[in-house]
């Protein structure tokens, strides 16, 4: 990658981070800032198009859609990151093991990463939640066990370069036992990894969560989340598109902040790209 | 080849084991009783509910139901639905034609569309058009299917009125009749798979153009275009067929939001639709569905693949 195209990844990376930090900002303090309950219901101003008193406008029953896109933003943004969590809190591991100790247990647990694999993603969560009933636990659930394989396969596949490197040799040769192996110089070298993998996840569980509550299938009534709100906002399509055209905005612009970002760093690190 | 395949076959089978358990296990990992869920309020009493129980087999041990649901799973029998209570297995065929139209027309459109945007992008790599193609790559990945669907409406449905907002014509009823309602879905549909596509040609363009083989063409005198489509776009066509099939779930998967937005009564729609009915049957069989349709997607991908690539070793 040239000096130029290395800058111009740079740029994007920080375009990425900004994006995301910020909208993390505005999720965590707007809430508290802001001067309307996100469900206090204004008869006297309903279905309002944004304008100074009512910044992002109002919904059927008049209520501040500003708020509620800020309080459902905490709901968007934690179930991808608690999504991610469960998934990374599993697939690490298990990829870990399956790497290091290889044998019956890389078999087994592979076959059954194989086997989440041969789902459609969108089609698995439906299914998990079509099982469990829908609820937002239960939308979490489904999209970290639709995620998890993937921290499973990259883990897995590091680990197996790595254990044949000199240096993990070295430590074995000098009677370091497995798991001082793994946390001194395994897990070390992996975290850049985990990490960039981890934002790409947060953004696919926001948007996973966005599709199954937009279906009805995640957040329920009076909970909002991104995607519930645009399924909320879907019969006012043609009396008062902002109701559904704001929520879609926030979760556009977040996604795309984590992908450029998650992307972007993967990119620099990347040593095919670089030339 | 034939030898390819067989191997590739027999890989298969674990995994289709694997898959029908999991399948199978869906309707005993549901929270509730089924039998309570099927009777009706007024016939609620456990002398009733034990002899349905024992009718359908709810009192034999697991592994013998699971032999019993794969066998009759094998013959097409799914069983009944909890709801229509008619069979399932062509309830859920009845659907397939129009998911199959849908995604079809979404890859074609998805892979005309990428295919010439991607190899512009990687030939002027690093220029205005290269960002801005990348740009829409990057908007397209991002932008929820749902609310992009919801956009199309909104302009080409609700404020333009050129294309109805939803619906289905069978295409008994005449191409363009069965076409036209088509369209807004398959854009909503095929641009995050376009977008994935894109960035797939452009980076397999970009390995290809300095390979030694289009240096010499090139140094031939052989003509910029023919360099293009003969030597360029063959050489990094192997990679860009695969991600064309591998990436097949991502529409599977999107078929389910565009089939219910569009409401276009297809095998995803079933699904949503299932799951608020809680007709776990019907789930079942699309669950199963999805993923024997994605299994067949990659299948396809490795026998292209190795057909396509003469390094590939039969084995």
């Amino acid at each position: 990658m040239g000096i130029a195209r290395r800058t111009a990844r740079y740029r994007l990376v920080v375009w990425g981070g900004t994006i995301a930090a910020g909208v993390a900002a505005a999720v965590l303090i707007g809430p508290a800032l802001d001067r309307v309950p996100p469900d206090a219901v204004h008869v006297a101003a309903m279905m309002r198009p944004p304008s100074p008193a009512w910044p992002l406008g109002t919904d059927d029953l008049g209520r501040d859609i500003l708020s509620r896109l800020l309080t459902g933003g905490r709901v968007s943004l934690g179930v991808g990151l608690a999504a991610t969590i469960a998934a990374a809190g599993v697939g690490v591991p298990a990829g870990l093991l399956s790497g290091f100790w290889r044998a019956w247990v890389d078999t087994a647990l592979m076959r059954l990463m194989d086997l989440l694999f041969s789902f459609p993603t969108m089609a698995l969560a439906v299914a998990i939640v079509g099982v469990l009933g829908p609820s937002l636990r239960d939308a979490i659930l489904a999209i970290a066990v639709v995620a998890m394989p993937r921290f499973a396969r990259l883990v897995r596949g590091q680990v197996l370069a790595l254990r044949e490197q000199d240096f993990i040799e070295a430590a074995r040769a000098i009677g370091v036992p497995a798991g001082g192996i793994i946390r001194r110089h395994v897990l070390p070298n992996l975290l850049g990894l985990i990490v960039i993998e981890g934002t790409l996840t947060v953004s696919f569980g926001i948007l996973t969560e966005a599709s199954l509550s937009f279906l009805g299938l995640g957040v329920q009534p009076p909970a909002a989340s991104w995607g519930s709100m645009l399924r909320y906002g879907y019969p006012f399509l043609d009396q008062a598109p902002w109701i559904s055209i704001v929520p879609g905005i926030a979760i556009m612009v977040t996604i795309l902040g984590l992908n450029l970002l998650g992307d972007g760093i993967r990119d620099l690190l990347d040593p095919r790209l670089r030339r | 080849m034939l030898r390819f395949v067989a191997h590739r076959v027999i890989l298969t089978v674990p995994m289709l084991v694997l898959l029908s358990i999991g399948i199978f296990l869906m309707l005993h990992l549901a929270p509730g009783d089924v039998v309570t869920l099927l009777l009706p309020e007024d016939l609620q009493n456990p002398q009733v509910a034990r002899d349905l129980r024992h009718q359908l087999g709810l009192d034999q041990p697991l592994y013998v139901q699971y032999w019993r649901w794969v066998t009759h799973a094998a013959r097409g029998d799914l069983g009944y639905s909890y709801r229509s209570r008619a069979y399932v297995g062509p309830e859920v065929a009845a659907r397939i034609p129009v998911t199959f139209e849908l995604t079809a027309l979404a890859m074609a459109g998805a892979v005309a569309a990428a295919l010439p945007l991607g190899v512009i992008g990687a030939l002027r790599r690093n220029t205005t058009v290269d960002a801005l193609i990348s740009g829409f790559a990057a908007l397209g990945l991002a932008m929820p299917a749902f609310w992009l669907g919801v956009l199309l409406i909104l302009l080409f449905a609700v404020n333009l009125h050129w294309l109805p907002p939803s619906g289905y014509a069978p295409p008994g009823q005449g191409i363009g009749a069965n076409l036209r309602p088509m369209i807004l879905p398959t854009v909503t549909l095929g641009i995050p798979y376009a977008a994935v596509v894109l960035r797939f040609v452009r980076l397999s363009v970009l390995d290809v153009v300095e390979a030694d083989y289009v240096r010499t063409a090139r140094a031939k005198g052989v003509g910029r275009w023919r360099v293009i489509v003969w030597h360029v776009l063959r050489g990094a066509l192997i990679p860009i067929i695969t991600v064309v099939a591998l990436e097949t779930g991502r529409l599977l998967g999107g078929a389910v939001v565009t089939e219910t937005i569009f409401s276009l009564p297809g095998v995803g729609r079933l699904a949503v639709d299932s799951v608020l009915s809680r007709d776990l049957p019907i789930l079942q069989a699309v669950t199963l569905f999805m993923a024997l349709a994605l299994i067949a997607a990659n299948f396809a991908a490795d026998v292209l693949y190795a057909w396509a690539d003469p390094r590939v070793k039969y084995q």
